[in-house]
């Protein structure tokens, strides 16, 4: 575009209107102006588009994200169900679980927790368990207290990658020995 | 085209006169500009059509996979959960296509029986015996249902493992869904 420009500034004005007369100049002006306009119009065109690109990448991000959020809470159920089965076999199988490592659950014919890391295709589930302490008046408390054999704090965690970016849902509930 | 033999005839024309041959020749990179200029915004604006083309199917495909999987996977939680027992005789357990067959109770409390099955990739619900509803959309179809049986001492659990596929389109995309429910009515 400069270039033309710079071409029509070095034709000199008198060749111009001798060889093409006044007309032809003022067509070549009105030229200059359309590729102004026609600069200004492409310009709005490429943000517009560039910015419906962006929306229409947003949306399959979000698309995705929904169904593995999807996918993850059902995965936390599962993990959450699957500590409750260890309690209604036994609740001595849920004190053989140690407050602090984390477990991962694992079907080998039933839910087993291993401490060697598993996937669940892109989802990675963890299990820790926390002891629990209560009061004199039988209420849990975070500090102090006495230990409360009979109920443990499971926190059950999905984590997963979603575009470059770690993601992860996690619950906590409370389990007690309410069958021996 | 035509412009640009035009210009050029004019070119040749006017060629005893090389001054003005800076004017004319303008036209002809005009032209070219112009060309340039369209085919690049044209190769960008169809790149942007056919990015959003495929971010819609994507879109969409994802929409019914999460549809598909969410619905099943809820209304069987929410039946095995509510259930008494599991008919091991009806049911198909541990291979897909699996059945589940579970004996439970309706809202008045009187007995009934619900099965879970794939009808041609089709998960179906049936209610006492006759077909209920389907719970998949008409473009999911249901590739992979297993349902496993944990026995423990105070009832059962079912581990059910899902996959759903995207019928429409060329991708055919795949999705797993898996869940574990205690039968809450089969506690003793």
């Amino acid at each position: 575009m400069t270039s033309y420009k710079l071409q029509v500034k070095n034709c000199p004005p008198n060749s111009r209107s001798q060889a093409s007369g006044m007309g032809q100049e003022a067509r070549l002006r009105r030229a200059g102006f359309e590729l102004i306009e026609m600069l200004i119009a492409i310009s709005i065109i490429t943000a517009s588009v560039a910015a419906i690109i962006s929306v229409a990448q947003k949306s399959i991000q979000v698309s995705r994200q929904s169904l593995h959020q999807a996918q993850a809470s059902f995965l936390l159920e599962e993990g959450a169900e699957s500590v409750r089965t260890l309690r209604d076999t036994s609740w001595a199988l849920v004190l053989t679980l140690i407050p602090g490592i984390t477990y991962y659950p694992t079907w080998v014919s039933s839910w087993t927790f291993l401490p060697t890391p598993n996937t669940v295709g892109i989802f990675t589930r963890t299990i820790t368990v926390q002891n629990v302490n209560r009061d004199i008046s039988d209420d849990i408390t975070a500090s102090g207290g006495s230990l409360d054999i009979g109920t443990k704090l499971i926190t059950v965690t999905v984590s997963w990658q979603e575009g470059g970016t770690a993601m992860s849902k996690s619950i906590s509930f409370y389990i007690s020995d309410i069958f021996s | 085209m035509q412009l640009f033999n035009q210009k050029s005839k004019n070119a040749s024309l006017g060629s005893s006169d090389p001054k003005s041959n800076c004017c004319r020749g303008a036209t002809i990179f005009e032209l070219l500009v112009y060309i340039l200029i369209f085919s690049l915004t044209s190769i960008f604006v169809i790149d942007a059509v056919i990015v959003m083309t495929k971010s819609f199917a994507e879109t969409r495909s994802n929409h019914d996979l999460l549809d598909g999987g969410l619905n099943a996977l809820e209304r069987m939680s929410r039946e095995i959960r509510l259930a008494k027992s599991i008919d091991g005789s009806n049911s198909t357990l541990d291979v897909s296509p699996g059945v589940l067959f579970l004996n439970t109770t309706d809202d008045a409390g009187n007995t009934k029986t619900v099965e879970f099955y794939l009808n041609n990739g089709v998960l179906t619900l049936k209610e006492n015996g006759a077909v209920s509803g389907v719970l998949v959309g008409q473009n999911i179809s249901v590739t992979n249902l297993v349902f496993r049986q944990i026995t423990t001492v105070q009832g059962s659990a079912i581990k059910v493992e899902l996959t759903v596929q995207d019928t429409r389109g060329s991708a055919h995309r795949t999705e797993d869904f898996y869940d574990t429910i205690i039968l809450r009515g089969d506690y003793q």
